[in-house]
């Protein structure tokens, strides 16, 4: 009873199936090959009422808010409607199924929605590659595209999926193209012995959907019974023209399985795009090859071939190639290479020839078909360096090869612009024998050579040690020494760096060693050029004002400790102290009466030379005043210059330079005059001073110290003149110009502290004073006022002056 | 040293040969050479003119050789492009012969009008080409300069061959067919330079076809003595 209850079930669950399924027209399929065109499909059911085909109809719209239309091109019978490229456009078109008054079914799509290629055909594949040990193989996949999506448009690119399994297995592999791959798609790593399935479908890259698949390939390499290794398929090995008119194919058999048998491995060949495979058209079975005679060859056409085996029972493809016979043409070797002798040289040592050939016998020249280039290659036989040279004829020359050697020349060709190079003919030898005279040409050639060389060397070695000093001086002239003008040579190679200093210490630029201990030194720089601060100083005033002091400071000192701009503060009243207690004369003059002197220091020869450029004068900059005082006396005891700064009110500029001299006249009196004019001046009856006209003079290291602060002074009293020009303008008479100046040179270096109104030598004030000397020498005379005083100078001609500050040619006028 | 030599000596006739082709191509256009500017002029011989036109059909050869070569190495190489053969090419239509027998067995005047039509029917492709060259990124310059001086080149041959077909067909005969090249339509990047490759090989195969049709050519006027 159960049992029949099921049977009327399941009759009326497929009695209502049939009636549901089989219900009104449908539109099946609206499908676009190639984003041009597009086809709609529908099935007009069971409903009998509505076969005939002129009740149903297909109706259209193109876009939005247009009417409905009917089918463009309704193919009658076939249920089905085109739209050609003049109805298709990027838009949106809607599609409905209707008869009579009943639409049936309604789609809308955009053309993007509906592209589906047709699926791949021709799914085959080849043997690429079987590992040594046959376990593996390699394989490449071909198929074409269908003809029916090859439109007028070209070339649509497309992209692949490739999908591949072990036949039992349930999961396909898969593998994506990049777009516009065409076959063949390598696979790797195929177990041999085992059936793989291996199916594609493709899609255009960004649009629409993947075709259907292709059919099912089944790959399958049976196991190789051979035992040899390491395992080698059958495989093509070359495709050749050597004319382009005809070609041949060889291939290797391998060792696979056992092929060398006739037959057993056969050869196919196509021709153009998805023709037909046709076996060779004539074996040369002794060659393992197959030759293509003009009939069947067409020169730029694509061929494919392969080489199969029924193996089996089942062809496979050990190996498949495709080209296009422009592309494969090698020509045979050129023939009948020779050589002649063009000429040999004057010398004889060199010969040029001239290669001759023929092309080869099978290369149409004639008719023109074939045009090739030649490729010399020459080489001396015990070299392994090939020289090319390349031919466009059937000769061409070589030159200089040189005789009595052994040469190997070979030739090659190849189309001009297309193929490969063709083998190289055989090995052609040449040696062109030297004459005799040539052999001897050249030996008293290298005897000459040698014997010149050998006259040259000697004349060489009796220039350098002969004692003559003439022959010498013409071979090998002095070369001139670097000299600074006004030193001694000798004193930098011997003397103490004491002299040495003190010798620079006139010049302007140079700077002791104390104070290049100090890298700092160089950078100090004062700023004495505020314009701000200028317009405010006064001249005398300032210079006189305390609140001027700092400027000053600057003016006079380079601060070793401390860095720009900053001013050391000298010890004012301690050293003002000292200054007078030495009480000779301190000279305070003001910067704007400094031009004139420097004027006159220029003008004067014995002035300091080389630094001429720091004097420059700069007299645009009216407002800066430079306050500059150092004079300095000397007492026969204890002298102490005060060259002080600012702080130092009391004495200044008024003071005239005839009052000073005047002073000076009281301690010194001339003790001696030099026979170049020097005059020795000794204080009393017991000192003597030198005056020199030229402004160096001896120094003893002593003396050196003490001077070194007058150069400090010095310097800074440059600096001054740099940082702060003079107005001209203000320029005061003459009596006042020349004291300022001369004060800086005014050392009294018998005196053991130096007080030249600089920071630095506040310190020098402290110090414990030296005892004096009992001889003063002028240390140099600067213009017609100033004098440089020097200590412990013994003017006497027993004891020469030290070589450090004189020319050598003044040391002469010095002493005579 | 003299190596030098001989090299700067290659160097020179190489010279001397590119010159000669330039010269050579203007000359073309100018049928008779009159020595003074008055009558006295003399027709450029046959075989002059086809020597001329085989040495600029085969620059343009070798141009299209070293384009596709340049063009395969920077685009294609490495994309795992295998383009063993070639999709069809618009001047398949065309009907030539495809190995010497064939060609030979046409006439001269014909095969000559084949030459013709490929070289007008490659005139609008080479141009489009040209202009997605300068469009194209990463184009090299001595790709667009290439096709440029081929685009060039293929002008002057053309001239060069009407004249030559003019002197051949003299008592009638007209140039056959071209055949319209259908522009692609605009692709995405990829594709343009797999579509300009396919284009760039079928050019290179045509102008291997013209070079080989004109040397043929040259060899069959009788006044030819070289061939």
């Amino acid at each position: 009873m159960a049992a029949l209850w099921v049977i009327w079930y399941s009759l009326a669950v497929a009695f209502i199936d049939s009636v549901y399924s089989s219900d009104g027209p449908t539109i099946t399929e609206c499908r676009s090959l190639e984003q041009e065109t597009f086809t709609c499909r529908w099935s007009e059911g069971n409903n009998q009422n509505l076969t005939q085909h002129s009740q149903l109809k297909l109706l259209y719209t193109k876009g939005k808010n247009s009417n409905w239309r009917e089918c463009p091109t309704d193919l009658s019978g076939e249920s089905t409607c085109f739209f050609n490229q003049s109805h298709t456009a990027d838009t949106e078109y809607c599609v409905q199924l209707k008869s009579s008054n009943i639409t049936h079914q309604l789609r809308c799509f955009t053309i993007g929605d509906i592209v589906k290629p047709d699926a791949p055909i021709s799914l085959s594949w080849a043997l690429l590659n079987i590992s040594q040990s046959g376990l593996f193989m390699d394989v490449q996949l071909w198929w074409e595209e269908p003809v029916s999506s090859d439109t007028s448009s070209g070339w649509n690119p497309r992209k692949y999926e490739i999908q591949y399994k072990p036949q039992e297995a349930e999961h396909w592999q898969s593998i994506e193209t990049v777009p516009n791959q065409h076959p063949p798609q390598p696979l790797y790593n195929f177990a041999t012995g085992k059936e793989y399935v291996v199916r594609l479908r493709c899609t255009y890259p960004n649009i629409g959907n993947f075709s259907d698949f292709s059919d099912v390939l089944k790959v399958f390499l049976p196991r190789s019974q051979s035992v040899e290794a390491p395992l080698e398929r059958p495989r093509i090995t070359d495709c050749r023209s050597p004319e382009q008119e005809t070609f041949t194919c060889r291939w290797s058999v391998g060792n696979y399985q056992n092929l060398t048998e006739r037959k057993r491995l056969r050869f196919f060949y196509t021709k153009g795009n998805n023709a037909d495979w046709k076996e060779c058209p004539k074996y040369i079975y002794n060659e393992n090859s197959c030759y293509f005679n003009q009939t069947y060859t067409s020169i730029w056409i694509s061929y494919c071939v392969q080489l199969k085996s029924d193996f089996q029972d089942q062809y496979i493809t050990f190996d498949k190639r495709c080209f296009s016979i422009d592309n494969i043409v090698k020509p045979d070797p050129p023939i009948a290479l020779n050589w002649t002798l063009l000429n040999i040289s004057q010398s004889g040592l060199l010969a040029d020839i001239q290669v001759l050939w023929e092309a080869p016998p099978t290369a149409d020249i004639k008719n023109g078909w074939i045009s090739l280039k030649y490729e010399i290659q020459y080489k001396a036989s015990d070299s392994n360096h090939w020289d090319l040279i390349e031919a466009f004829s059937t000769s061409h020359p070589v030159y200089a090869l040189s005789t009595g050697k052994s040469y190997e020349l070979r030739l090659r060709c190849k189309q001009i612009a297309n193929g490969d190079f063709s083998e190289f003919t055989d090995l052609v030898y040449i040696f062109i024998p030297a004459t005799r005279s040539t052999q001897e040409a050249g030996l008293l050639f290298r005897l000459i050579l040698v014997f010149v060389l050998l006259g040259m060397s000697l004349v060489l070695l009796l220039t350098l040690f002969t004692k003559s000093q003439r022959l010498k001086l013409f071979f090998l002239p002095p070369v001139p020494v670097p000299k600074i003008n006004g030193i001694d040579p000798d004193l930098l190679k011997k003397g103490k760096i004491d002299e040495v200093n003190s010798i620079f210490a006139n010049h302007l630029s140079y700077k002791s060693d104390l104070y290049i201990d100090d890298p700092w030194v160089e950078f100090i720089d004062i700023d004495l050029d505020d314009p701000d601060e200028k317009a405010e100083v006064a001249d005398t005033d300032r210079l006189l004002g305390q609140d001027h002091l700092k400027s000053d400071n600057c003016l006079g000192v380079k601060d070793d400790d401390s860095g720009r701009d900053s001013c050391y503060e000298p010890e004012g009243p301690e050293e003002v102290i000292i200054g007078r207690q030495g009480e000779l004369s301190s000279l305070q003059l003001e910067g704007n009466e400094r031009k004139e002197n420097i004027k006159n220091d220029i003008g004067v020869p014995s002035g300091i030379s080389g630094t001429d450029a720091k004097w420059s004068l700069q007299p645009n900059s009216e407002d800066c005043e430079c306050s500059k005082m150092q004079l300095v006396t000397t007492d026969k005891g204890l002298s102490t210059i005060t060259k002080t700064g600012l702080n130092q009110p009391p004495l200044h500029s008024q003071l005239s330079n005839q009052s000073s001299f005047g002073k000076m006249d009281f301690y010194a009196q001339v003790s001696d005059i030099t026979p170049t004019g020097g005059v020795l001046l000794s204080p009393g009856q017991q000192n003597k001073l030198q005056i020199s006209l030229a402004k160096e003079t001896s120094l003893d290291p002593k003396a050196n110290q003490k001077t070194k602060p007058s150069d400090n002074a010095y310097t800074s009293e440059v600096d001054a003149e740099q940082f702060c020009a003079i107005d001209s303008s203000k320029a005061s008479g003459p009596g006042t110009e020349e004291n300022l100046n001369l004060s800086s040179y005014f050392t009294a270096e018998s005196l053991a502290n130096v007080t030249v109104g600089s920071c630095k030598q506040t310190e020098n004030t402290r110090q414990p004073t030296i005892p004096v000397p009992d001889y003063t020498s002028i240390h140099m005379v600067g213009s017609q006022q100033s004098l440089l005083l020097n200590p412990n100078v013994l003017p006497s001609k027993s004891q020469p002056p030290l070589a450090g500050y004189l020319m050598p040619e003044q040391l002469g006028n010095v002493i005579p | 040293m003299y190596d030098f030599e001989i090299k700067t000596r290659n160097l020179l006739s190489l010279l001397v040969l590119v010159f000669g082709v330039q010269v050579g191509a203007g000359v073309t256009t100018v049928m008779p050479v009159c020595v003074n500017g008055r009558g006295d002029c003399r027709t450029i011989s046959m075989g002059e003119m086809f020597d001329r036109a085989v040495e600029i059909s085969h620059q343009l050869h070798a141009l299209s050789t070293d384009m596709l070569n340049e063009f395969n190495q920077r685009f294609i190489q490495g994309q795992h492009l295998n383009l063993s053969f070639i999709n069809s090419c618009h001047t398949s239509n065309i009907v030539t012969p495809q190995n010497k027998e064939a060609a030979l067995r046409i006439s001269r005047e014909h095969l000559l009008n084949l030459v013709v039509a490929i070289l007008r029917s490659w005139q609008d492709p080479l141009q489009h080409a040209i202009s997605e060259f300068s469009n194209t990124h990463g184009i090299t310059s001595s790709i667009l300069s290439n096709s440029m001086t081929i685009a060039k080149q293929m002008k002057q041959l053309a001239k060069g061959l009407r004249k030559i077909s003019e002197q051949v067909t003299q008592h009638g005969g007209t140039v056959q067919q071209t055949v319209q090249w259908v522009q692609a339509l605009p692709e995405t990047g990829g594709s343009i330079m797999s579509h300009l490759y396919n284009l760039l090989r079928c050019f290179r195969r045509d102008t291997n076809k013209i070079d080989s049709y004109l040397k043929l050519l040259k060899c069959r006027f009788p006044q030819q003595s070289n061939c």
